[in-house]
C-alpha cells in the first residue's frame, strides 16, 4: 500500500560538505559556521555527529552560487578537499569532501513514521541513487541526492507515495534571500 | 521570483523551545553499500514505535546513521529489539549512549536565513557543553545533549535566541 504524503519539493543545486574532525586537529566547527554567517551564507542542511569521543563530523549544504566562497573559506582556514572517499579505504581524520551538484529532496509531512523513512531511502538505493546524507526536521525529511537526478528519485517514490492531486511543482518557483540590516547611523 | 528579507533582531525570535528528557542516542556505522538494508531495517522498526531524530551521511566506504527514537520508546524491551535489529545489518557497529535530551527549536524561515547554525552552536562551545548530534533542516534545530546539561544549554541558547 502506498504512503499518503503532503507533498515532495526539490532544493536548488547545492554544495554538499563533509568534514570528519579527530583528536581536535583541523579548524572547529564553530570556526567553519562562523566564517560562513560573517559571509552571509545560509546553510540550508546541516548536521553534527559528535559522540564519538574525540571524533566529530560535519556536513552541510550551502547554494551551489556560495560553492566558491564557500570553498575559499574552507582553504583560508587550512581545509583543502580530498578525492570522493569512494576511491578510498576510508576517512583519516582531518578529512574533507566536497560534492558539487548535490540537490535536497524533501518528503512532508514524516509523521515520525519509519516506514517513509526506511523504504524511500531503501527504494533509492535499490534504484542505484547514491543517498550522501539525510535528516530529519519536525516533519519533514530531505535527503541529499545528485541534483541531476532529482526527477529520476521522484519517479522511484512514485511506487511508494500518493501525492495530492493538485500538487504543486517540485522546483520552486521562487527564493528568499536574507539581507543584513542596514546599520543605524 | 525573489522575495527579500532583512531580519531586525539583536536577538533571534523562535516560535518556541522544546525538550525531551531521558532519550537514547543510537549510531550504527555500517558499509555504505548497506545503507538500503539498514533503511530497510528502519521500514521495519514502524509497528514499533517512532524517531524524534534520525539522519545519516556517506563516508565514501562507510555509513553512518544517528537515531533518537521517540521517547515512549525508552524500555529494556525496546533496546533489546533495536539491537537485535541493528546487529542484523552486516558490518554494523553499533553505539547507544543513555540518558540524552533533545532540545529542538524553529524559527521562521531558518532554512533560509543565514547564521542559524553558528547561532546554536557557538554558545554551547564557548561553555564548553559537548553537543553529541545536531541536525538542522527545514525550520527546525535539534540538538542533542548529555540529560544532565539540558540547563546549561538553555542558558546558553539565551544568549543567542530569544527562549
Amino acid at each position: 500500500m502506498k504512503i499518503a504524503i503532503g507533498g515532495i519539493k526539490f532544493s536548488e543545486e547545492l554544495l554538499h560538505v563533509l568534514y570528519h574532525r579527530a583528536e581536535g586537529c583541523g579548524p572547529a566547527f564553530e570556526a567553519i559556521l562562523g566564517a560562513l554567517a560573517k559571509a552571509r551564507i545560509n546553510i540550508p542542511f546541516l548536521t553534527i555527529d559528535g559522540g564519538h569521543g574525540n571524533e566529530e563530523r560535519l556536513v552541510f549544504c550551502v547554494a551551489a552560487g556560495d560553492a566558491g566562497m564557500v570553498e575559499t573559506l574552507l582553504r583560508q582556514l587550512s581545509l583543502v578537499p580530498q578525492q570522493a572517499l569512494s576511491d578510498g579505504d576510508g576517512l583519516s581524520p582531518p578529512a574533507l569532501v566536497v560534492r558539487h551538484q548535490v540537490g535536497t529532496l524533501t518528503l512532508f509531512p514524516h509523521r515520525r513514521s519509519y516506514v517513509l523513512l526506511g523504504r524511500s531511502i531503501a527504494a533509492l538505493a535499490a534504484a542505484g541513487i547514491t543517498v550522501h546524507s539525510y535528516c530529519t526536521s519536525i516533519s519533514a525529511l530531505a535527503i541529499n541526492i545528485d541534483y541531476r537526478l532529482l526527477p529520476r528519485a521522484v519517479e522511484v517514490l512514485h511506487g511508494l507515495v500518493d501525492l495530492p492531486e493538485e500538487h504543486s511543482p517540485f522546483r520552486p518557483d521562487f527564493r528568499i534571500r536574507q539581507l543584513a540590516p542596514e546599520r543605524s547611523a | 521570483m525573489e522575495t527579500i528579507a532583512v531580519y531586525w533582531e539583536a536577538q533571534i525570535r523562535i516560535y518556541g523551545l522544546t525538550e525531551r528528557r531521558g532519550l537514547s542516542l543510537w549510531t550504527v556505522d555500517f558499509p555504505h553499500k548497506e545503507i538500503g538494508s539498514c533503511a530497510e531495517m528502519l521500514a521495519e522498526l514502524d509497528a514499533d514505535g517512532s524517531f524524534d531524530l534520525v539522519f545519516s551521511h556517506d563516508a565514501g566506504t562507510t555509513g553512518r546513521l544517528a537515531l533518537v527514537p521517540g521517547g515512549e520508546d525508552v524500555s529494556r524491551p525496546r533496546d533489546a529489539l533495536l539491537w537485535q535489529r541493528f546487529e542484523t545489518i552486516p558490518g554494523a557497529v553499533v553505539t547507544r549512549r543513555y540518558p540524552v535530551a533533545l532540545l529542538y527549536l524553529h524559527g521562521p524561515h531558518f532554512q533560509d536565513r543565514y547564521g542559524i547554525a553558528e547561532a546554536a552552536l557557538a554558545p554551547l562551545r564557548r561553555h564548553d557543553i559537548p553537543i553529541l548530534a545536531m541536525g538542522c533542516a527545514g525550520t527546525s534545530v535539534h540538538l542533542v545533549v548529555a540529560d544532565l546539561m539540558v540547563e546549561r544549554v538553555r542558558a546558553a541558547l539565551a544568549e543567542t535566541f530569544v527562549l
